[in-house]
């Protein structure tokens, strides 16, 4: 069962910075969006050590086989409810190491993994980009919180059927 | 215990349970205010991150369950230590109450220590023992610092001392030097937060805490913060006290204008100092501690 994240959410939101072997320019960003020039504090965010103290997981990279169990251990670690924000191309869905052999491909691969291992993902909300921009990870963020609407609709095309 | 020494101590732990963190706010707002930016949008942020936190799932790990007596216990003895303070009349438990405080203030820090021995968590025990370090040299000046302010004042009580007693300046500016710094160091404010420090130990001491144990957690943290905080302003408070008579009421809100004033001077050193190496924090403080202290009681003995 999903949990609803609560309306206390949206006036504090603790992050863990979770990097699953990214080519740390995602990181990069997530750092701007903690500095004073976009000051996240603002809207209440702060980062915080352990995932024990998180809300939300801001998830980069595309998730090497390496990184695997510790990010599924760092995952579990979070109390519910249990947010993440996927940040960047390659934790969208693998980016340019999509078919790689060294990596599982980004956050939908690992939630399937998550999910067999009883870790639910209460909600998600991906921010694409190479790297992903500042302004966008706080958009996302808001988005995920529930401060903000999503703008587009829930709708999966398969490549390759469709059109032509 | 009078009525009124009752309803005054009641309403200090009140006062201090509620103001901590808005008090903490202030702290961020202002290194905020020193970074160029705006930081949290209201003043009722921790307050508003402690709610958060107590609708949130508890997580315990294998054999952390036990955390929860210890935290509790840090919890109470900063309340009954706060309860202890001048409060602007003299206290029943005069001369013993100077003993109360050091009893309950020592308890809440070693409370502190036991929560993250019995969290189950290996960077909690690292923390837990940088922590215990520090403490032992620390408290060991806190007695000293604190018995030689309430001798400079010629009664071996600490409420009691503004009502009784010679009041001796020179003594009491070395022996409030030593007790303020103490102060500053057990507030666990940077470079002494050696037990949380958060980039290399994760959160230390809390590392394991979830939830509405997190939120307990980051209380007894504040209010050990405003324990110190109201020591350092009761210790200033005293002379102040005898000279323009704030006795009742005018001397409780002497207190706490000077616990909010005291809080503010420490959250504006903390920002403005860097943090450092836990062996480096311990021997520089051994080594105020020691001349201060020798300097202090020097001039008691010889009635300077
Ligand atoms: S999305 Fe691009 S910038 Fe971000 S980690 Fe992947 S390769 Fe690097």
């Amino acid at each position: 069962m999903r949990v609803r994240p609560p309306k206390a959410l949206r006036k504090s939101i603790w992050v863990f910075h979770l990097n699953t072997g990214s080519c740390n320019a995602c990181d990069i960003e997530i750092l701007d969006v903690l500095t004073p020039f976009m000051d996240a504090e603002r809207f209440g965010v702060k980062l915080v050590a352990s995932p024990r103290h998180a809300d939300v997981a801001l998830l980069t990279g595309p998730i090497t086989r390496e990184t695997l169990p510790k990010v599924v251990n760092a995952l579990k670690a979070m109390p519910r409810p249990r947010l993440v924000l996927a940040i960047g191309a390659c934790a969208v869905g693998g980016g340019i190491w999509h078919d790689s052999y060294s990596v599982i491909g980004g956050f939908p691969r690992l939630k399937k993994i998550l999910e067999e291992n009883g870790v639910i993902i209460d909600r998600v909300v991906y921010v694409p980009g190479c790297p992903a921009r500042p302004e966008a990870i706080i958009y996302g963020l808001a988005v995920l919180i529930g401060l903000l609407k999503k703008k587009v609709k829930k709708e999966v095309k398969e490549a390759g059927k469709g059109e032509g | 215990m009078s009525f009124i020494n009752l309803a005054l101590s009641l309403a200090l732990i009140g006062v201090a349970v509620a103001v901590a963190p808005i008090l903490d706010t202030v702290d961020r707002k202002l290194r905020a205010r020193l970074h160029s930016r705006i930081g949290p949008p209201t003043l009722l942020q921790t307050w508003y991150d402690i709610a958060k936190l107590l609708g949130k799932e508890i997580v315990v790990s294998e054999g952390g369950s036990a955390v929860v007596v210890p935290l509790f216990m840090t919890v109470a003895s900063a309340l009954l230590a706060l309860s202890a303070l001048p409060p602007g009349v003299p206290s029943p438990l005069a001369p013993l109450d100077l003993l109360y405080l050091i009893m309950f203030s020592a308890a809440a820090h070693a409370s502190f220590i036991l929560v993250a021995v019995s969290s189950g968590n290996v960077y909690a025990v690292i923390g837990g023992f940088r922590e215990f370090v520090l403490v032992s040299v620390n408290e060991v000046a806190f007695v000293l610092g604190l018995t030689a302010v309430a001798l400079s004042t010629g009664v071996l009580s600490f409420s009691g001392a503004a009502y009784y007693g010679d009041f001796r300046p020179i003594p009491y500016i070395v022996s409030f030097a030593l007790l303020s710094i103490c102060l500053y160091v057990s507030s666990a404010r940077i470079p002494f937060d050696l037990g949380e420090a958060e980039p290399e130990l994760a959160s230390g001491v809390l590392i394991e805490l979830s939830g509405p144990l997190l939120a307990i957690g980051i209380i007894s943290v504040l209010l050990k913060r405003f324990l110190s905080a109201s020591i350092t302003a009761a210790a200033i408070a005293l002379p102040i006290m005898r000279y323009i008579g704030a006795y009742g009421l005018s001397g409780f809100s002497l207190l706490l204008a000077l616990t909010i004033t005291v809080w503010i001077i420490h959250s504006l050193i903390a920002a403005s100092l860097g943090r450092s190496r836990v062996e480096v924090a311990v021997k520089t403080l051994i080594s105020l501690y020691i001349p201060l202290t020798l300097l202090a009681y020097t001039l008691l003995l010889f009635g300077v």
